[in-house]
């Protein structure tokens, strides 16, 4: 019996991959048909990568089913490590969204605080870096925003923005700290200025946006948001479902 | 084998939401009928899509979408009878007499049955760190672009394909370690 590689290196794997995914030419795929042939080894992989393939995408449903895991705040900080609080945090976020998902499947005629509620995962925060000396307030208030302590974090933030010149950043924060504890009007004067600007926080604020003008039952400034940022799956399907449940709705 | 074309016209989140929406309606009724909760129906189907998937992608299965539908419900059943047998053995309150036939069908389940496999496989998935999943997600399952992730993840393209080539080749480390582990691959 054959043994499998010890190493693919990245150009097999993509091969593989392509023809997998049906993506190749028909030239490169009758001669990686002919290799196919002639390399057991080669056809060996083929059939682990497409059990791999076949995993990757049932457990990715599996998630999506559980939950709208895909946050999207996912992309503030990449390589940022995911705390233990951060884990929890999104356990207990993803059993909401799971809890309010039966919920809202089950009743027939959806509204736009539902669909929010649906939606809605609280910004789960930055990782807290002690080495940051200059930023201490900054990242003082996040680790109240993780505990949940929102008003604490809302007040040192606060303190900041009144300093100086506030970052985006702080704005932000304190925007969705605001939209975690169900204050929507003051969660829109924060995330306005920032969803409007050009910043990095720009898209994340118009999700949080949308999500508070659903909120305060307003679908139709919430759709205008969604539909800055198609870039976020979530927000397609958001839109989707709007238009589908309250087509002549105005706010 | 050929590749999956004819399968995945579609992005596979949609083809997997309508095997849902197809299937777990008449799974629910079974389970039901059959002394089963609404939580065994729910663990029956997640248990029987893998098994079913990942034949569909080994060639273990082929066929149309239609006779998928029977071959999901056929290994349902199959699972279900096992579980039901089980829990007769450990002596709990299984009331109704558990059905001495087979589940009958026209596919050969015990020659693909790939339920040990498909246990190694997730958990070599579940252990991958949020970012890989996340990742692959988006890829796979999804279907998004190279560009569209990047720009989720505020990141090049070039990273996001070569963090999804290594996400890809962990997953394989882990799945084989713990295939042999159990004897073989």
């Amino acid at each position: 019996m054959e043994e499998y590689k010890d190493h693919i290196d990245q150009e097999l794997f993509e091969q593989i991959e392509a023809y997998l995914l049906n993506t190749l030419s028909q030239e490169d795929r009758s001669r990686f048909e002919k290799q196919l042939a002639a390399d057991p080894s080669l056809q060996k992989e083929l059939d682990l990568q497409r059990q791999l393939l076949a995993i990757a995408t049932i457990e990715s449903f599996k998630l999506d089913q559980e939950a709208t895991i895909e946050n999207p705040s996912a992309g503030s900080n990449p390589s940022a490590i995911v705390k233990p609080i951060n884990k929890w945090w999104w356990a207990a976020a993803a059993m909401l969204v799971l809890i309010s998902g039966i919920w809202y499947l089950q009743s027939k005629s959806v509204s736009p605080q539902q669909l929010a509620n649906h939606y809605f995962i609280p910004d789960p925060g930055l990782p807290v870096t002690m080495s940051s000396t200059r930023q201490y307030q900054f990242y003082d208030g996040m680790v109240s925003y993780k505990e949940a302590d929102y008003d604490k974090a809302i007040s040192i933030w606060k303190s900041i923005a009144q300093n100086n010149n506030s970052s985006d950043t702080v704005q932000y924060f304190i925007g969705v700290a605001y939209l975690n504890t169900d204050q929507y009007n003051d969660a829109l004067q924060q995330l306005l200025p920032i969803a409007e600007g050009k910043g990095k926080w720009k898209d994340k604020a118009a999700w949080y946006l949308a999500i508070t003008y659903l909120k305060l039952n307003q679908p139709k400034k919430a759709a205008n948001w969604l539909k800055t940022i198609p870039s976020y799956p979530e927000a397609t399907e958001l839109l989707e479902e709007l238009n589908q449940s309250n087509p002549e709705q105005s706010p | 084998m050929e590749p999956l074309n004819d399968w995945f016209t579609d992005s596979p989140d949609k083809v997997l939401k309508k095997l849902y929406a197809d299937n777990l309606p008449w799974l629910e009724q079974y389970v039901l009928q059959n002394s089963g909760s609404g939580t065994d129906a729910h663990d029956l189907f997640q248990e029987t899509i893998t098994s079913a998937w990942i034949n569909l992608h080994t060639g273990r299965f082929s066929g149309s979408r239609d006779q998928f539908n029977a071959y999901i419900r056929q290994i349902a059943k199959h699972k279900w009878l096992n579980e039901l047998r089980s829990r007769s053995r450990k002596k709990t309150t299984v009331t109704d007499q558990v059905p001495d036939q087979e589940a009958a069908g026209i596919f050969h389940l015990t020659e693909t049955d790939n339920t040990e496999k498909a246990t190694l496989l997730q958990e070599s998935f579940q252990e991958l760190g949020d970012k890989c999943r996340t990742i692959l997600g988006l890829y796979y399952y999804r279907k998004k672009s190279l560009n569209e992730i990047a720009l989720k993840l505020n990141n090049t393209e070039n990273s996001i394909k070569t963090i999804k080539y290594r996400c890809m080749m962990q997953l394989r480390q882990l799945f084989l370690e713990k295939s042999r582990q159990h004897g073989g691959v």
